[in-house]
């Protein structure tokens, strides 16, 4: 049936070359038509590769549609001066609040910042700031706040100190607690601070700082150190809207760079999910560009090589990209996108579809030396090398076509896509292939009025003479034997693979996102890929958040129960409130007071008329200075001992640790010392900030019931959705890449609930994935390739030989990328099916010789066929060996896998097969010997 | 500002917590229920007074890892612990008292010579940023703390185990809702604990290995407590252990820590 079908095709393209060619052109075109009209997205994100019906990726999708908050961009700045990071965060928000958008709808400009968070929002804090805060911490704040005159302030921050740990019932997490420590040593200090600046302004205004932070904390979001500033960008386009909100990120990140070059010191970067897709988009563009470009030109040069000819390899590389753009047709009509594993479907299919137009060349040249008949030549080709060439390809369509049975998205569209662009590229190569010979030696003819012998293929004589040799039984024992040991070790090397789960490892490790993603984690002990939960009630939401509070793996969770805390709260709050508010009244009745005509008689505070502190207050100050700086010193190794890092970092630079010569406060406590005005200078200081403390804990102090209605829209847009649900975010305090920690941390938060969703837990949900269908693709993809070789030869010895090659090289590609310390990982996993579709084909020709001609045939088989193979292997490998410079570390492993797999199958087949045949086949009976029993 | 929680007496977990003390009688009877079997390792817990040598390493969820040096000194069961840091450099010669099976932790820091007390009824809270919480040492005899019922039989490595499902008594721990316990058919050795938290997830898992005959008196040389929970992890290796020695009583009073 074969050679009916390659007879009539010979005389079909020697007949009607143009119609073919033409026809081709025109299908070309109306996949490019269909591709640009159906606007075939590239989605680059791990994530994509999900299923878009599994449950925690629907969940995952509709909380970015309902809650703004749920994608946010995170602005980090390092490098310059603590004022220069604050002026440049500044300016970096008026700019990003002009940042535009296109409207993929419209095509408009439309706002792309729904609002920032690059310091605390002081407005809601202001007012019901106490109300928010522990009862147990109010306790003490009524203490510490009893008495606001220098000394006696400090007394209470010493007495706090060393007051006995009481369990605290509210839950807090460790990393919160640590964060308010640093918070109020650093505002101590501070505070402190204050009273050595030079003037009165200066004072005045060093104390409205100090009493911001006293009383709630750093306004800018900065690292323990101060060496790190970061602020939040939340966009009005939700994640599902990938082009928009990826055309805004970079608007963004254009303005944000902009405002930096106003800033040479400092070093400006931006993370999160819409710019670490626009990166890894931008990157994986980029990787596949050049690796199609470069992959192209380098086959090309060794078309040039092998054949020594001009001609060919671009009828070769026409074909292909003939073959390449129909496949487009496909990805345009059924998925309508690419992937980050189907994207690179054309390099894939350079590598191996230019295979049969190797094949098929090396027939063509051959038959043309012998015959100047076209049509003759033509036929000879298709017997020759049709065959081989259409078993291979369809062998490898095939197996990966039954990835579609693994029912996961990625490797459905991968084994799809590549499946059909095989076959695409087989029917190029075998149609419009030999067209284009046809009408490249017509054209010839009419204009030099002959046809150009081919030169022939560079020769590959070694090829010859190890065939020769391996006719010897004892050589064909010993490859055996070599081979059998080499797979062995490298079988022992595969079981020590490990998988990399590290999504951050996939990425190419200088992309700006992936670096400032792994310095917020380290500096802020805040991992900003986070769980995402949607509940009903704020109760619901504050029982979830204080049980997570509770769990060491948990950093920070974020929901509305935050600023809404419980009625029962509430009521137990209000009397410290009051009592706290009271206590400030005293020390306002300077500013009620201060207008009164002179003579007036008025009840001032002490602070208000004091010229200078007393002798007495001032030795109080400068005693309960070394007092401080002993607490600090033992607050600092209790940190220590407990794992603070942080904290004990913290303490260690304020009281200098070990030396007293590097202690802030003592260092502070001789200034005052040698300082004579300094009595005056603290009464002064005194009577700045005195009234503006009090009245800022008064303003604090607003003990109305706080409710829904009453949070500002900023904050109420990120809890709360249109429906009156409530978003709980639930950041992780540690790298959840590192060992099982993201398994500790979903099973933590999967407790809590089963609609439980985000980045981490569709990344675990994936590996999981990948690992179960993985395997499921393998064996459907072995058990094809060996259906197909079954029924191919007929015979399941040569069914089973033909498997040997291909597990041998297997094992090896395992072996020797685990050899290499690579990793397996999301991305480079979908490899190991792909290469027993790929690896295949070279022990399909071999085998197909020895079918053709019998194990005597054994030399002539490896000078044509072997040498067929190693420049199709070549050409393979240099196409998969130019994923393998990819930045993007997934795909780049791919790259490597692949052309392992591919030197290892042809290594197999071009010297242990023969080897292996030359054992079991007579050599005058190519039947197997111990099949024919 | 809140302290940080600190420790207590170690060797409150070495002599007695999970029921590291042995008895030297096997129990021989196989149908024996829990009280009974607690009754006997409470039996054997005989060690009055000890001193240990240790390294502490506590590897926290982060991967941060920390290792201390440390000789701890214990007097009257769980009553009365004294810690002493021995290494690394940042907290040498801090000390811990801890009175009252735990109620009452005072510490000592040689950094500025003084002696705070930092802490009361901290039961709930973990030691020094370890696994351990301060109930896990201080839950007393077991046959008071918990009660209970033998649910089955085990094999921890080689040691045939009984093991035993129980729940806290009212003089028992309030942080777990049950634990389950492995102790040896053998000697009565306490060979693993598993705690469950109060939502009756898994939450720690405690392993006691390596026993050696101390003066008569097996101590364990190895404990490993994982919190299942963070995967924080905490191991207690003894370098040199003595027990029922002479030890004054001054060394347990705040006072004595200056010494």
């Amino acid at each position: 049936m074969r050679t009916r079908m390659f007879r009539a095709l010979a005389e079909l393209v020697t007949d009607r070359p143009w119609l073919i060619f033409g026809g081709a052109l025109l299908l070309a075109a109306v996949s490019m038509g269909v591709f640009e009209a159906k606007q075939v997205r590239f989605e680059t994100r791990v994530l994509d590769l999900l299923p878009k019906d599994d449950p925690a990726a629907v969940e995952y999708n509709d909380i970015l549609k309902q809650y703004d908050s749920a994608s946010q961009i995170i602005i980090g700045v390092k490098g310059g001066t603590k004022e220069e990071k604050i002026a440049f965060i500044n300016e970096a928000e008026k700019a990003a609040l002009n940042v535009r958008y296109t409207s993929s709808a419209d095509g408009k400009f439309y706002p792309y910042v729904k609002h920032t968070v690059f310091k605390t929002d002081t407005a809601f804090l202001q007012k019901h700031g106490l109300m928010l805060t522990k009862r147990s911490d109010l306790e003490n704040l009524e203490v510490l706040f009893s008495n606001l005159e220098m000394a006696d302030l400090l007394t209470a921050y010493n007495d706090f100190f060393e007051m006995e740990y009481i369990e605290d019932t509210a839950a807090v997490t460790e990393r919160e607690k640590e964060d308010g420590a640093i918070s109020n040593l650093k505002a101590i200090v501070g505070w402190l601070e204050g009273v050595q600046e030079a003037t009165r302004k200066e004072r005045a205004e060093h104390a409205a700082g100090a009493v911001a932070s006293m009383t709630m904390g750093e306004q800018y979001m900065f690292s323990q150190d101060d060496a790190m500033l970061i602020g939040m960008v939340v966009p009005t386009v939700s994640m599902d809207r990938m082009e928009e909100i990826i055309d805004g990120a970079k608007n963004l990140r254009s303005a944000v760079m902009k405002v930096q070059k106003k800033y040479p010191s400092l070093n400006v970067r931006l993370t999160g999910m819409p710019v670490l897709s626009l990166e890894e988009m931008e990157v994986t563009e980029k990787d596949m560009g050049a690796g199609t470009v470069i992959s192209l030109v380098l086959i090309l040069a060794l078309f040039i090589v092998a054949f020594r000819m001009w001609t060919a390899p671009f009828l070769a590389i026409v074909n292909l990209v003939i073959g390449i753009i129909w496949t487009l047709l496909v990805v345009a009509l059924v998925f309508g996108r690419l992937n980050l594993m189907t994207g690179m479907f054309a390099i894939i299919l350079i590598g191996l579809g230019i295979d049969f137009a190797i094949h098929l060349n090396a027939a063509y040249v051959t038959a043309r030396a012998k015959t100047d008949s076209l049509y003759e030549a033509v036929l000879q080709m298709y017997n020759q090398s049709g065959s081989g060439v259409v078993t291979g390809a369809v062998t490898t369509a095939v197996a990966f076509f039954v990835l579609a049975f693994t029912g996961l998205d990625a490797f459905i569209e991968l084994g799809v896509i590549l499946g059909a662009g095989i076959l695409f590229t087989l029917l190029s190569s075998m149609v419009v292939l030999p067209a284009m010979f046809v009408l490249t030696e017509n054209g010839r003819r009419r204009f030099f009025k002959r046809a150009k012998s081919p030169r022939g293929v560079l020769p590959m004589p070694f090829l010859e003479k190890a065939g020769n040799k391996m006719m010897k039984l004892p050589l064909a024992i010993g490859l055996v034997v070599a081979f059998a040991g080499a797979t062995a070790f490298f079988g022992l090397k595969a079981k020590q693979a490990s998988f990399e789960s590290n999504m951050l490892e996939i990425e190419p490790p200088d992309m700006p996102s992936v670096l400032l993603h792994k310095e917020v984690l380290k500096d802020f002990e805040i991992n900003p890929d986070f769980a995402m939960l949607s509940v009903k009630t704020v109760d619901e939401a504050r029982r979830i958040a204080d049980r997570m509070k509770r769990n060491r793996l948990v950093g920070r969770v974020d929901a509305v129960s935050e600023y809404l805390p419980s009625s029962a709260q509430q009521q137990r709050r209000k009397p410290v409130v009051k009592a706290i508010a009271a206590n400030m009244a005293p020390y306002m009745e300077a500013n009620l007071t201060g207008g009164l005509p002179s003579g007036a008689v008025a009840d001032f505070p002490a602070y208000v008329l004091k010229e200078k502190i007393s002798d007495e207050e001032r030795d109080r100050v400068l005693e309960e200075l070394d007092r401080l700086n002993m607490n600090i010193k033992e607050i600092g190794q209790m940190a220590f001992v407990s794992m603070k890092k942080r904290l004990a970092s913290q303490c260690t630079a304020i009281s200098g640790g070990k030396d007293d010569r590097f202690s802030e406060i003592l260092n502070l406590k001789k200034q005052f010392q040698q300082d004579k005005r300094f009595a005056v200078k603290a009464a002064d200081y005194q009577r700045a900030y005195i009234p503006l403390l009090a009245e800022k804990l008064s303003q604090m102090a607003d003990t109305s019931p706080i409710t829904m209605d009453m949070l500002p829209d900023n904050i109420a847009d990120r809890y709360v959705s249109d429906s009156g649900e409530n978003l709980i975010t639930i950041y992780s305090a540690v790298d959840l890449w590192d060992g099982n920690k993201m398994e500790l941390f979903n099973k933590a938060t999967a407790a809590i609930s089963e609609n439980i969703t985000g980045t981490v837990v569709l990344m675990d949900r994936l590996i999981t994935l990948i690992g179960s269908k993985g395997t499921l693709a393998t064996l459907l993809a072995l058990g094809a390739v060996f259906v197909i070789l079954l029924i191919d030869f007929r015979h399941i010895g040569y069914a089973l030989l033909g498997m040997l090659p291909l597990l041998c090289g297997f094992v090896w590609m395992i072996g020797l990328f685990t050899l290499f310390k690579f990793k397996f990982d999301v991305a480079n996993v979908t490899a190991i099916p792909l290469i027993l579709g790929i690896g295949i084909d070279d022990s399909v020709h071999i085998l197909h010789g020895i079918k053709r001609g019998g194990v005597a045939d054994l030399p002539r088989i490896l000078k044509y066929t072997g040498r067929a193979l190693i420049l199709t292997s070549l050409t393979t490998a240099i196409a998969f060996g130019a994923i393998a410079f990819s930045s993007h570390r997934g795909l780049a492993g791919m790259g490597v896998l692949l052309t392992l797999g591919v030197g290892g199958c042809l290594l197999a087949s071009i010297w242990l097969l023969p080897a292996l045949s030359r054992l079991v086949f007579s050599k005058s009976n190519p039947t197997p010997k111990e099949v024919s029993k | 500002m809140k302290w940080n929680p600190t420790t207590m007496s170690l060797v409150t977990i070495l002599l007695l917590l999970s029921g590291v003390c042995v008895t030297r009688a096997a129990l021989s009877k196989a149908n024996l229920s829990a009280a009974e079997i607690l009754a006997k390792v409470d039996a054997a817990a005989k060690a009055d007074t000890s001193k240990v040598y240790m390294t502490q390493t506590v590897i926290a969820p982060s991967g941060d890892t920390r290792t201390f040096k440390m000789v701890t000194y214990s007097k009257g069961q769980n009553d009365k612990g004294l810690t002493e840091y021995l290494a690394p450099s940042q907290v040498k010669g801090m000390k811990i008292l801890s009175l009252n099976e735990g109620d009452d932790i005072w510490t000592y820091f040689p950094s500025t010579n003084r002696v705070r007390k930092i802490a009361s009824s901290a039961r709930n809270r973990r030691v020094q940023g370890s696994d351990f919480s301060y109930e896990d040492m201080a839950t007393g005899k077991m046959a008071t703390s918990w009660q209970g019922t033998v649910f089955g039989e085990e094999k921890i490595g080689s040691v045939d185990c009984y093991k035993l499902a129980l729940t806290p008594t009212s003089k028992g721990p309030k942080g777990y809702k049950k634990v389950t316990a492995w102790v040896s058919k053998r000697d009565s050795t306490s060979m693993r604990v598993l705690y469950f938290d109060k939502y009756g997830e898994k939450s720690k898992q405690l392993d006691i290995e390596d026993y050696h005959d101390v003066s008569g008196v097996k101590v364990p040389f190895k404990y490993t407590m994982t919190n299942l929970l963070d995967g924080g992890k905490t191991i207690m290796k003894v370098a040199h252990a003595e027990v029922n020695i002479k030890l004054d009583d001054s060394l347990f009073t705040e006072s004595g820590l200056k010494k």
